[in-house]
């Protein structure tokens, strides 16, 4: 018989996985699936369960002067409909999954899942956002570029837990975001390109660019974005970028129409950025 | 009640708040579970099996256990109920384990070990064709003699289609009972009386110890048409066995990995032309059929009579196979195999038009056929035909002339014109289904309807209700159709091939008209109709010659798409319709079926790819094989015209697979057009788009 | 096993369960609840939802855990509100019926629409359906009865 375990408190949590392994289990949308089972059958979980969803420590979006937090089971609609986000966090989340899977799907499990196609990632990366991370022995604090590492791997330690995601309060002017996928509504993205900036035409002070879904880990290169801001030379960043790209051939698309939409998309999003 | 009322559907308040028993609502005492032991090989032979020890609790359910004959009666007898050493598609069923625990029933499962001796499999149509026994079937028919026909050009297309999942939104179900000594199977189906006689031959019990009711069920669109036989004979033997109920019911992964699919097709065809008309025509369709025939042969028939469409072509050769590989066994579904062959050559007409410069429309009208004309297989065109006044409806309806002229960027339009016969090919419904109704005066003076046809969605409930209840203009309330039963109800076909408002109707029709008058008469009264062939319908089915369908639908359609320049990506806005279907028996009904059959065919065009890898379906699960949501469907404009048919009921004709076919050879040619090149295959993806444009 | 608590359709209930059964399967085997049908198990297809705390979820995906101390609301306890009545009567006039397996997790979901908006734009609508896939209508008669549910929808 698997453990399923309901932690009385936050502190509880944090001692028991301290003290073993376990599938800490938040909004529990990605592991409902991947332990599917028979109908009416006990879902098959080689490690005992922590839920964490019910915690109010984990729960909440708040405003700071110079900062932003997002709790880890903030859900994705929690974020999308958010009162004091602004547009360029709440979009990229308001177009996941389904009206019912943001409901219940998370950001922390977002993040700490760390997929290929998890759409929020990318959108941290262009923020700098920060991860709090938290154990029996105390919290740490890293960059999401520092966090996340590659396809399902990130610096989590087996005893610690996601508390919260920080986005800096940031002057943006505006950004562009594109996904494509399958269809129109219900979609894994094919790849997703997600720009910030600030500044337009000759006044532009600040370039984000961020390709999602193509690789394991989103890409983001500062220094290309430097250059741009120095030399605005559009081919030579998005060159930079094709560079960097190790899309797959896979059962929804191609590597090669990954790249070169993603290449083009960037392409158009800095045009409309410069003009 | 008239024909021409409009009502609401008889089935549906149940159905919105919940009520309505599907087959997993339905209760049995002792209810066991079963689970399929399936394959983990395309092809080779099961060298042993190893089962854990403790098996209490547990029931396996193999060969060894089926009374009578281990294959499922089709039209061969080629497919095993459970595999008999020799496997030949992933996933095939070689046992059931049963028991009343579904987590024992897992872990019982997780420890079988199966040794294989692994054969070489083939899943390419190209290469199966080349091997000794790998055509199942191959047809050809002609007419004229086109080996020696005088001609200037020769115009050729290679075409591609492939599969497409059915995925109704109730998964596979059925139920075997052993209910005293008569074999009972509840089941989420299509034809009750296919799985009786089915059981019949495996159990090896006679007519009368053998019944089948149908649970309301949960769409089914062909994919519950044959399918349903297998896992009926699994669960009877297995009921028969374990002596108590037993319960099958797939996971839809399940489901969509190992059920019938629409056949992946390969076509050609060639045009000759003689100073630009088109004086003769050569076609080869080659379906994909899995390693069994099943219902193959039936599908690559109507695939090949479908052939030459709307069109007149004195000299024709046509010829079908079907070819036997290693991957899924394909089947039914809507169309039936004239989706194939129809995409292919409403292509190939649009591709002859744009060669010749020509309006699509314009181009066709010279060939449109008309009634008195000869069909493709030499028979008659029997009815009134009017192709033109479609094409001038859609043309007013879709404001054509504007949208030729004012080209949007990235905008594309593209036509389609498909007929669809209604009914059985040929001979099949006066030889094989022999068709009997019956209509029940009671004495509570409600007026029954007994039939084997079932409602699915498609409104078959309502439909055939009103025809009664419009012969005896009576409410409908006072008609009776309850799910088929065949204790009570005769043969009277299977929902199929579009033929339930057209011949089981027309049947209801000839019923009722019986009892006009009579439903003030005391007692019971039971007026029995059997199907007799019209003798327009003359068929011969070794030569292929003659009329292959008794009546056919027609269908104008105009789809509009426009690709997005940066990332490719289509959406189709609209899609403009004009059908005959000689009159809607109900104009809902006929919204639902079009509706519902342009959103299935834009999904087979543009959205749902699935792909066969070493046998295995690549995309097998909702999130993989992605079906039209609501954000993806266009705009529908539809219209009829009335062409009433004499020998269907009030002059209706077939509807069901029609509204399917014509979409996506509409879409793709729009796709086609708004990109500038030719498209030969769908489904019609980005990446395909890409494909062909980076030449360009 | 656990005892868990919560409120089922308005009333308050226990069942003696795993934290980790689904939803779906507590309430169509423990409650004889059948109105709430699996599609597809993976949070696809939209058969399964029921509304959690008035929030519309797949029960497929939900563990009991998520389910303590909360409010659950299904078709059935939805058919027994007047609103439920005008979704039905919607539904009824305007066709939007067919097989009728993705039907009520439709409904739902329209009850869903309802809640949040007054005046919803076209896309909003289409939107807050997207998780539930209907394989026989196409969808218009569908969206056509939700529309008609609304004083007013705005169309761009």
């Amino acid at each position: 018989m698997i453990k399923n375990i309901r932690p009385d408190n936050y502190q509880h949590l944090l001692t028991l996985i301290d003290q073993e392994t376990f599938y800490v289990f938040a909004g529990g949308t990605d592991l409902m699936i991947r332990k599917r089972q028979w109908q009416g059958a006990e879902r098959r979980f080689d490690k005992p369960i922590v839920y964490i969803s019910h915690l109010r420590e984990l729960q909440g979006i708040r405003e700071f002067n110079d900062h932003y937090e997002i709790m880890a089971c903030a859900t994705q609609t929690d974020v999308a409909e958010s009162t004091i986000l602004p547009e360029y966090v709440k979009e990229p989340i308001s177009k996941m999954a389904t009206p019912p899977i943001r409901n219940l799907a998370t950001i922390g499990g977002n993040v700490v899942n760390d997929a290929s196609v998890g759409d929020s990632i990318p959108l941290f990366f262009a923020l700098n956002a920060e991860v709090v991370l938290r154990s029996v022995h105390g919290t740490r604090q890293l960059k999401m570029h520092e966090f996340i590492i590659g396809k399902y791997k990130t610096a989590l330690a087996q005893n610690e837990i996601l508390e919260k995601i920080i986005v800096p309060k940031e002057e943006i002017d505006g950004f562009h975001y594109r996904k494509t996928g399958l269809r129109k509504a219900s979609i894994l993205s094919k790849l997703s390109v997600y720009m910030l900036y600030k500044g337009r035409g000759k006044k532009l002070e600040d370039i984000r660019v961020v390709v999602g879904a193509v690789n394991d880990i989103p890409i983001r290169l500062r220094t290309a974005e430097k250059s741009f801001l120095e030399n605005r030379d559009v081919d030579k960043l998005v060159d930079a970028y094709r560079q960097q790209m190790n899309g797959k051939d896979d059962k929804r698309s191609t590597k090669e129409y990954r790249e070169e939409i993603t290449c083009r998309l960037i392409e158009y999003f800095l045009g409309e950025v410069l003009s | 009640m008239k024909i021409t009322d409009k009502l609401a559907r008889v089935d549906v308040r149940d159905k919105i708040r919940g009520k309505t028993q599907y087959i997993e609502d339905l209760s049995f005492e002792n209810l066991h579970y079963a689970r399929t032991l399936r394959s983990t090989i395309a092809k080779g032979k099961i060298v042993m099996i190893d089962y854990p020890k403790n098996r209490e609790g547990i029931w396996i359910i193999d060969k060894e256990d089926i009374p009578a004959n281990n294959d499922v009666a089709m039209i061969e007898h080629d497919m095993p109920v459970f595999a008999d050493n020799a496997v030949n598609y992933y996933g095939e069923p070689i046992a059931l384990i049963v028991g009343k625990n579904k987590d024992c029933i897992i872990d019982f499962m997780r420890e079988i070990t199966i040794t294989y001796e692994e054969d070489t499999p083939v899943f390419e149509m190209a290469q199966a064709r080349e091997l000794h026994n790998h055509i199942f079937t191959d047809h050809t028919y002609k007419k004229g003699d086109v080996a020696h026909l005088a001609h200037d050009q020769v115009i050729e297309g290679v075409y591609k289609t492939g599969y497409q999942e059915q995925l109704y939104m109730e998964k596979q179900g059925v139920v075997g009972h052993l209910d005293g000594d008569i074999a009972t199977v509840y089941g989420s189906i299509q034809c009750p009386y296919y799985v009786k006689n089915a059981l019949m031959h495996c159990i090896g019990y006679d007519e009368d110890h053998v019944r089948v009711v149908q649970a309301s069920t949960g769409g089914a669109f062909g994919g519950k048409e044959e399918y349903p036989s297998l896992i009926a004979c699994q669960v009877m033997v297995a009921a028969i066995k374990v002596k108590a109920p037993v319960r099958l019911i797939f996971d839809r992964r399940e489901d969509v990995a190992y059920t019938t699919k629409r056949h992946p097709a390969e076509m050609i065809i060639k045009s000759y032309l003689k100073e630009g008309q088109i004086v003769g025509m050569e076609c080869l369709v080659d379906l994909d059929a899995g390693p069994y025939l099943g219902l193959s042969d039936v599908v690559l028939q109507r695939s090949i009579f479908t052939l030459i469409g709307c069109y007149q072509i004195e000299h024709l050769v046509v010829r079908g196979r079907t070819i036997k590989t290693n991957n899924i066994f394909t089947g039914a579904f809507r169309g039936f195999g004239a989706p194939q062959s129809m995409f292919a050559l409403e292509q190939h007409m649009n591709q002859l038009a744009e060669a010749m410069e020509l309006d699509p429309i314009d181009f066709r009208r010279p060939y449109f056929v008309e009634k008195g004309m000869e069909t493709s297989t030499s028979g008659r065109f029997n009815e009134d035909i009017y192709l033109n006044d479609l094409a001038d409806r859609l043309i007013e309806m879709s404001d054509y002339k504007t949208l030729c002229q004012k080209r949007e960027a990235n905008t594309g339009i593209g036509v389609a014109f498909i007929p669809h016969g209604g009914g059985f090919t040929g001979s099949g419904e006066a030889e094989h289904i022999k068709a009997v109704v019956k209509l029940k005066k009671r004495n509570d003076g409600f007026v029954e309807i007994l039939v084997s046809n079932v409602e699915m969605g498609q409104g078959a409930q309502t439909a055939l209700s009103k025809i009664v209840a419009s012969v005896l203009d009576i409410e409908i309330e006072r008609v009776v159709y309850e799910n088929p039963d065949t204790a009570r109800v005769p043969d009277s076909g299977p929902t199929v091939a579009s033929r339930t408002t057209m011949v089981v109707g027309n049947l209801l029709f000839k019923a009722a008209t019986q009892l006009v008058g009579r439903l003030e008469e005391s007692g019971e009264i039971v007026i029995t109709e059997h199907f007799k062939q019209p003798d327009y319908v003359v068929w011969d089915q070794e030569t292929m010659c003659g009329n292959a369908y008794m009546a056919y639908s027609w269908s104008a359609i105009l789809a509009k798409v426009t690709v997005d320049p940066i990332t490719l990506e289509i959406t189709c806005t609209d899609i403009y319709g004009v059908y005959d279907v000689g009159i809607p028996i109900d104009e809902d009904l006929l919204l639902g079926q079009i509706h519902g059959g342009v959103v299935q065919g834009l999904g087979y065009c543009l959205m749902e790819q699935m792909h066969s890898k070493d046998g295995k379906i690549l995309q097998d699960s909702f999130e993989s094989y992605t079906v039209p949501t609501t954000c993806d469907i266009p705009r529908i404009h539809s219209d009829w015209i009335e062409n009433k048919y004499v020998d269907g009921p009030f002059g209706a004709k077939a509807v069901g697979e029609l509204t399917l076919v014509g979409v996506a050879p509409a879409v793709a040619t729009a796709v086609a057009d708004a990109i500038g090149k030719a498209l030969y295959q769908i489904p019609v993806t980005p990446e395909g788009i890409m494909e062909v444009t980076k030449n360009a | 096993m656990h005892n868990v608590s919560f409120i089922l359709n308005g009333e308050a209930v226990t069942v003696d369960t795993s934290l980790s059964k689904r939803l779906l399967d507590v309430l169509r085997e423990d409650f004889k609840l059948i109105g709430t049908k699996e599609g597809c198990g993976e949070g696809e297809c939209g058969a399964c939802v029921v509304f959690l705390d008035g929030e519309l979820v797949n029960s497929c995906l939900l563990p009991m855990n998520s389910v303590v101390d909360k409010e659950v609301l299904t078709i059935e306890g939805l058919a027994k509100t007047n609103r439920y009545q005008e979704i039905e009567d919607a539904f009824v006039d305007a066709g939007a019926v067919q097989c009728g397996f993705c039907t009520p997790g439709m409904v739902m979901a329209t009850e869903y629409l309802l809640n949040k908006y007054k005046r919803p734009t076209e896309e909003q609508i289409q939107e807050g359906l997207s998780g539930n896939i209907c394989r026989c209508t196409g969808y218009q008669t569908i969206l056509t009865a939700v529309k008609t549910l609304f004083e007013e929808v705005d169309s761009l």
